[in-house]
């Protein structure tokens, strides 16, 4: 694959994970944190949400790792 | 970093004398950027999160008799992102301490505990064990029905030894012996003693670590060179975005399964609700909880149970003296290898056999018959496999032929001192009859390991 289209795909994951972010951040605003009676399990879906934004932010991190390569791939040449 | 104007973080660290960033931290090795070199890392990130999280418990929980259970329920019930919390610290946890072993035998594997790096697998096994001193006193804290008769059974065995040996521990552990003073001295050894001593050992690690550096990876009949060299990809940025990258990874793994699958609180402890349940240790303690039940070990024979967990750790304790040749990859030392493989398999099957079977002895005739199978399994297996490569590399090299007779009298060996050994367990004397086992043992080791680097 040309280092171009890596790039556009990287810059396509970024974008896709911001998407992630946002979407996971609402629902652990609107998930209860403690279990109530009418609602006994929907706690348990805030820790779900906080790991996926961690998770988005490790491929972020994981993202960027493979970004810097590349540009450095692409400055050394 | 521009080495023309002086950013902030040049001025910064300017006033802690530190001229380049980079000088920080040793550099890090290319080969190291996979996920095995990363485990001793993912442990440091566990405990910074057990650390937070602790602390964050601490602002609800009461160490009283009376207080703790309905402290703990409050925080699941009552504090927002509490069940996640608590669960988050249990979880994190059984992760630390199952990282822990992965990392100790993976390091046993790589054999990473040869010259010059012996101290740092000495502190490694300290700080296994302080691992374990955090899982024992925390598992007491919650004060249910469950996790008090199972500590209260963990200390019953100290007074199986002598008094000289543990009088101390047992002091130091339950006080004048009443629950409150149990559960406070318990508590303290747990956010205060062992912190204390957690921090010191992995200083001291890390010390080491940024001393020697990481091993490099292990090659066929080659003994690694000690360079010393500061050689490598600086720690910043590419080490810390790697870092973060695996630890928010792990770290997000943990939350998700302590949100998904909370574990229940149980009933509180009072002596009537105990009579109703078997003790049965957490999960890592059960290897031990199996030896302990072992037929042979009954009534007074406990305490050679206790003695032979102990004899355990000290053997791995000392692992880098006893397998002393320089070569570390695998199969250029198969008879130590296979010996570690037996000690894997045995743990994971009395762990899964010990919750299988909670509260009922074990005939120990009945283990051997798991056990001679398994082990002679794995004997043949990695003899087999370190033919098949010796063959490969005889292909390139013209050595000599395997030592036999050397070969047969330690297989003579084996089956002499083997049967002597069950003879004298199965006949109730355990005490010699662990000894001659662990005696032939080292005769048998020490034949091949020689004969091995004779050849």
């Amino acid at each position: 694959m040309k280092s171009s289209s890596r790039e556009i795909l990287l810059y396509l994951g970024f974008l896709l994970l911001i998407i992630s972010m946002a979407i996971n951040i609402i629902g652990l605003t609107m998930a209860p944190s403690t279990p109530t009676k009418t609602d006994p399990y929907g706690y348990r879906f805030d820790g779900i949400y906080l790991g996926m934004i961690l998770i988005n932010l490790s491929i972020m991190f994981g993202f960027y790792y493979k970004y810097e390569e590349l540009t450095h791939e692409e400055l050394s040449k | 970093m521009s080495k023309g104007k002086q950013g902030f973080w040049d001025k910064f660290f300017e006033r802690f004398g530190i001229k380049n960033i980079d000088d920080i931290l040793r550099p890090i090795p290319e080969f190291s950027f996979r996920p095995d070199y990363w485990l001793g890392a993912l442990l440091v990130v566990g405990f910074v999160m057990q650390g937070i999280t602790g602390f964050l418990l601490l602002l609800n929980y009461i160490p009283t008799p009376t207080d703790a259970y309905s402290s703990t329920s409050y925080i699941v019930n009552n504090t927002p992102f509490g069940s996640l919390l608590l669960n988050f610290h249990l979880y994190n946890a059984y992760a630390i301490i199952f990282l822990a072993f992965v990392h100790m035998f993976r390091n046993f594997w790589q054999g990473t505990y040869k010259r010059p790096r012996e101290g740092m697998w000495i502190v490694g096994v300290i700080l296994g064990l302080i691992t374990l001193g955090f899982g024992f006193t925390g598992y007491l804290l919650p004060w249910t029905v469950l996790s008090k008769s199972a500590t209260d059974v963990g200390i019953g065995l100290l007074s199986y030894l002598p008094s000289w040996m543990t009088s101390w521990l047992h002091t130091l552990l339950v006080g004048n012996g009443t629950d409150a003073e149990e559960l406070q001295r318990f508590f303290d050894i747990h956010v205060i003693l062992l912190p204390i001593l957690l921090v010191v050992f992995l200083g001291l690690k890390l010390f080491m670590f940024e001393a020697h550096g990481m091993s490099e990876p292990p090659k066929k009949g080659v003994v690694e060179e000690i360079k010393n060299e500061r050689k490598g990809i600086s720690w910043w940025p590419k080490g810390v975005e790697y870092l973060l990258t695996i630890s928010l990874f792990y770290i997000a793994i943990i939350i998700i399964i302590a949100s998904a699958f909370p574990v229940p609180l149980g009933p509180m402890y009072t002596p009537q609700a105990a009579s109703h349940y078997t003790p049965e240790p957490d999960w890592y303690f059960l290897w031990m909880y199996q030896i302990i039940k072992q037929s042979i070990f009954g009534g007074k024979n406990i305490v050679d149970g206790i003695y032979l967990i102990g004899l355990l750790f000290i053997i791995l304790l000392i692992v880098p003296f006893i397998d002393r040749s320089p070569l570390r990859h695998v199969s250029d030392r198969p008879v130590i290898a296979t010996l570690g493989m037996m000690v894997v398999s045995t743990l994971v099957f009395f762990t899964i056999w010990a919750y299988l079977t909670p509260g009922l002895t074990i005939q120990f005739t009945q283990t051997l018959e798991f056990l001679i199978p398994m082990y002679l399994v794995e004997a043949i297996g990695a003899y087999l496999g370190t033919r098949s490569s010796k063959m490969k590399s005889n292909k390139k090299l013209t050595k000599s032929k395997p030592n036999s007779v050397v070969a047969i009298i330690a297989l003579l060996l084996s089956i002499v001192g083997g049967s002597l050994s069950i003879n004298l367990i199965v006949s109730k004397d355990v005490s010699w009859g662990i000894v001659s086992l662990l005696s032939f043992t080292f005769i048998v080791v020490e034949i091949m390991r020689r004969s091995h680097a004779e050849v």
